[in-house]
């Protein structure tokens, strides 16, 4: 027993007390997120056109192991398309509550419609609430349903708990403010 | 046979087999694009490339030898196209080699060169026999070489050639769309149209790369137009009622069989989320061989519109949705006091079996004589004998009386290949031969083999030796006119036929070994004409096939729901109704004070008359027993597709007879087929292919009903319920109201004027057209299956300003 180990050890003690903590009070700070965080899922569009990517080819729904993803394509209106060539989803749905985010279905898209984004924050209350439509996964939308929905009853805009070095090229006109 | 070795095994196959079904034959595979089952081996792919080697004979007529003293085997200078090469004693195939593999991956090569990279969109991925032949087949490590760092791009890549470009849209018709860039040139659909219906409408154009597929026509000509796209390698040629429904993998495939005609062809049932979205042919050889008819593949889209899910119930004039408990309570009110007597159980022409047993059992307990099914023909069908395709295939000569193009389509395709003397072929284990090499491009029909009467000229006058038509009503003359011919007597006058092609098909009737009669709904409609025609079976020796125009004719007929006394289905006399699964003419429903249908949906006459309506199944979601026009026992499986709620004849009938308060004679699909096994010896287990069931019936032909008036109901293949579908009435067109212009002169009708026929049926709109080849004094207007081969009562309705 030494008087030198209790002044060691309370050395410690005292260093860590003034360096800076790696905890985050999450969720009045941002959490850093690494580039290729895999989070809730972006619809893209072609930026030059504003047509959407996702042509329904349902690929996605094929490589999907969980079964999240259900497509219901139908034929383009020549006049007015959806997306680039004849077909586009009509229905595009993702269970979040299924999904496991291990990006099979990036990886499987043809376009590069389907792209993992950073959003984490999804608890919601409603088993149907999870199940994420076009609307909810289109380029522009910030924000998962329940911030969304806590934002429009707030009247204030989305707030996301979250920031990235840099935006994955991936997630073309994707915006995280 | 013949005996010869494909890579290391020893097979035998029948004389004259092609190389591709010997390799099939022996267990191994060879890729393949422009072979098709029932059509004739062309060689114009070169997937099917193999080495090829025989022995030979030397001057002394022995095997020349090599060294070990057994034949020599002299290899084909080049590779040889299996399915053009016949097979010979001694032969040695070799689909293994180097060079053979090499060459089917530059084939592949060479079809991938130009095809489009769609697959994304592309409705047959996933079922494309090119993706997977370029996954079996292609050069995929070819172009890439594996490095540490992974795959390295060594050569060119597919990816990188400018590709041709043509037509991505071209509609052929209402149903089928043609993309002239993902066709990789097989000739499968130009030869089916020749080989199958024979009607040379599609053919190639230009030539080399420039080679596009086209037709002076449009639209395709309708009735057997949609194989094509069934029969397609690619995604070239797709149906447009399925266009981007779903992925091919995504769909929920049922095989069942087709209700539409009494063939019953077999028929995948493709549906995706509770609907039926695609219709494909399945393979049945006896029956369709791998053919439908257009009404059985586009006509599924009234499956989808406005299916009912809970009992509709009239209050205050207007059916609003009420549970089943208050529907219940309702009928339980409404049918207290009511006579048993008097009430009247129908049952759709489509119904199964197991539903005609329940509604005949419970016609029984009440005590009713009320009952039947939907175009129940007044002699029955089940009296004469039933004959297989087959047997028409072995005859020599076929009498036709009725238009078996319309009538039982598959029957139409089965008589082409009687006409150019086409026997079943040989089965191999992988089933059907891929290249049948007794078949060939453009092979004479023989005329001589076929007479036809019908009330019009029918498309298969023009492959007839004998043809005549006759005025409406008059077959019963004809057959007495053909008996009489046959004994050498004085013929009775038969309107619109002249006495030398009564006679001459007589003699060409007797002087034949095997003989088929076809009929059709008219005769099967006239008792006398049906006792003539059985007679010439009987004493001269002939196979019948009869077309009823209700699917399921023989199967309920044997289940006792053939009224032989009481009001029958369509005819009023009951003063409780319960109708399932279709609805009569309105004046069946004559002095009703109680009306109940069960319906997929609504229509017109149950929107106006119904008391309750109950949510009904369609065939295609029902589980039970049907007995084709052969005498063929076949099994229908549910397709998911069928709201929770909706109920099978059983079930309905049940909840009827319920509310009643009487015995309900069988309660589940299962419980009606242990007794219909008690009853007929239906077997309970039955193979996927069906079994011939042909057990003896006495049943008599009905009185009443004649008809007689001068509207003529012509046969079509499809029904009026397919007309809810935009596009089946896009396609068809307005109805064609056929008249004699002599006739039209008379009534001040001209061609193409618009006019409303009133008939049993309700009115229609409809266009004259002038057919100086009918007989005058007669209308003749399409039937959708209401009425087939008919005489009714009709007025014309000339709305003003209706002249074109």
């Amino acid at each position: 027993m030494s008087v030198m180990a209790l002044a060691k050890a309370l050395g410690i003690t005292l260093r860590h007390f003034f360096s800076k903590p790696v905890t985050i009070p999450y969720p009045d700070a941002p959490v850093p997120l690494k580039p290729r965080f895999h989070g809730r899922h972006v619809l893209t569009r072609h930026p030059d056109t504003g047509l959407e990517k996702c042509i329904g080819c349902s690929l996605c729904a094929a490589a999907c192991p969980a079964y999240a993803i259900y497509v219901e394509p139908a034929e383009n209106d020549p006049e007015n398309p959806v997306s680039i060539g004849e077909r586009y989803a009509k229905v595009y749905e993702i269970n979040m509550l299924r999904c496991i985010f291990c990006g099979n279905c990036e990886e499987a898209c043809p376009t590069g419609a389907i792209v993992l984004g950073y959003e984490f924050e999804l608890a919601d209350y409603r088993y149907s609430d999870f199940v994420y439509t076009k609307e909810d996964l289109l380029v522009d939308t910030v924000g998962s349903k329940p911030q969304r929905r806590e934002a429009k009853e707030r009247k204030k805009p989305v707030k996301l708990g979250f920031e990235v070095p840099y935006v994955r090229p991936e997630l073309e006109g994707v915006k995280y403010e | 046979m013949v005996k010869l070795r494909i890579n290391d095994r020893e097979i035998e196959v029948p004389e004259g087999t092609s190389v591709l079904d010997a390799v099939f034959h022996a267990g191994y595979d060879i890729p393949y694009f422009c072979s098709e089952r029932h059509l004739s081996p062309i060689g114009a792919c070169r997937m099917c490339l193999v080495k090829v080697g025989t022995p030979r004979k030397g001057p002394d007529g022995e095997w020349i030898k090599d060294e070990d003293g057994r034949p020599k085997i002299f290899w084909f200078p080049k590779l040889m196209a299996a399915c053009t090469t016949r097979v010979s004693e001694g032969m040695v195939v070799d689909t293994l080699a180097d060079e053979v593999k090499k060459a089917q991956a530059g084939m592949v090569e060479f079809t991938l060169e130009n095809h489009p990279l769609d697959c994304p969109t592309c409705d047959k991925g996933g079922a494309c026999e090119l993706q997977d032949r370029a996954y079996e087949y292609g050069l995929f490590e070819k172009y890439y070489t594996e490095t540490q760092n992974g795959l390295k791009k060594v050569l060119y890549s597919r990816f990188e050639f400018t590709k041709r470009h043509a037509d991505k849209h071209h509609k052929l018709s209402e149903f089928i769309v043609l993309d002239r860039e993902r066709c990789i040139h097989c000739k499968r659909c130009v030869r089916y149209f020749e080989e199958i219906p024979g009607e040379e409408v599609l053919d190639f154009i230009e030539r080399g790369v420039h080679t596009l597929i086209g037709s002076e026509e449009w639209p395709l000509p309708a009735g057997f137009s949609g194989n094509i796209t069934d029969i397609c390698p690619v995604g070239a040629l797709l149906d447009l009622t399925a266009r981007f429904r779903a992925r091919n993998w995504e769909f929920e495939k049922t095989p069942t069989f087709d209700l539409t005609d009494a063939a019953m062809s077999a028929i995948w049932v493709d549906s995706r989320s509770g609907k039926v979205e695609r219709i494909r042919a399945r393979e049945h050889p006896e029956v369709n061989e791998i053919w439908i008819s257009d009404a059985a593949r586009f006509g599924h889209g009234w499956t989808k519109e406005g299916r009912l899910s809970r009992p509709l119930l009239r209050k205050d004039g207007a059916l609003v949705e009420v549970s089943f408990e208050e529907a219940a309570a309702f009928l339980s009110e409404r049918l207290s006091g009511v006579r048993p007597e008097a009430v009247g159980l129908y049952l759709a022409a489509d119904g199964a079996m197991e539903e005609g047993y329940t509604f005949a059992e419970a016609a029984k307990g009440l005590g009713t004589a009320h009952f039947g099914f939907e175009n129940a023909t007044r002699f029955p069908v089940s009296a004469l004998p039933a004959a297989s395709f087959a047997d028409l295939l072995a005859s020599e000569f076929a009498l036709v009386v009725g238009d078996p193009a319309e009538e039982m389509p598959v029957l139409y395709l089965r008589l082409q290949e009687f006409l150019k003397g086409i026997t079943p072929a040989p089965r191999y284990f992988h089933g059907t031969p891929i290249a049948d090499l007794r078949l060939e491009e453009r092979m004479p029909r023989r005329p001589e083999r076929l007479a036809t009467f019908a009330a019009y000229p029918t498309r298969l006058f023009a492959f007839a030796g004998v043809r005549g038509v006759y005025a409406p009503g008059s077959v019963a003359a004809l057959f007495e006119a053909l008996l009489a011919a046959m004994n050498g007597k004085r013929l009775p006058e038969v309107p619109g036929v002249s006495e030398e092609a009564i006679r001459e098909a007589a003699r060409r009737f007797l002087e034949a070994e095997a003989r088929t009669i076809v009929v059709g709904a008219e005769v099967l409609d006239d008792p006398e004409a049906a006792q003539a025609l059985s007679e010439i079976a009987r004493a001269k020796g002939a196979h019948v096939i009869a077309m009823p125009p209700a699917a399921n004719a023989r199967g309920l007929e044997l289940t006792g729901l053939f009224p032989e006394k009481g009001a029958g289905f369509g005819e009023p006399g009951a003063e409780v109704v319960f109708y399932y699964g279709a609805t009569p003419p309105a004046e069946a429903l004559r002095g009703a004070r109680l009306k109940v249908f069960a319906l997929p949906a609504l229509d017109a006459l149950a929107k106006a008359e119904a008391d309750l309506v109950l949510p009904a199944k369609t065939y295609y979601e029902k589980r039970g027993l049907v007995l084709n026009a052969e005498g063929r026992l076949l099994e229908l499986r549910p397709a998911p597709t069928a709201p929770a709620s909706a109920m099978d004849g059983i079930e309905a009938l049940a909840f009827v007879l319920e509310a009643f308060g009487k015995r309900v004679p069988a309660r589940s699909v299962l419980e009606a087929r242990t007794r219909l096994h008690e009853r007929l010896k239906v077997p309970l287990e039955l193979p996927e292919e069906g079994t011939l069931f042909r057990p003896r019936v006495r049943l008599g032909a009905r009185r009443g009903g004649e008809g007689g008036g001068s509207l003529y109901l012509r046969p079509t293949m499809w029904r009026a319920r397919m007309l809810k579908d935009e596009r089946v009435r896009r396609a068809l067109g307005e109805p064609r109201l056929y008249v004699h212009p002599e006739t039209a002169r008379a009534e001040g009708l001209s061609e193409g004027m618009r006019v409303e026929v009133a008939t049993p049926y309700g009115q229609t709109p409809a266009v004259v057209a002038l057919d100086e080849r009918i007989a005058p004094g007669f209308f003749q207007l399409p039937a959708f299956g209401r009425g087939t081969g008919r005489r009714v009562a009709h007025r014309i309705l000339v709305p003003s300003g209706g002249a074109a």
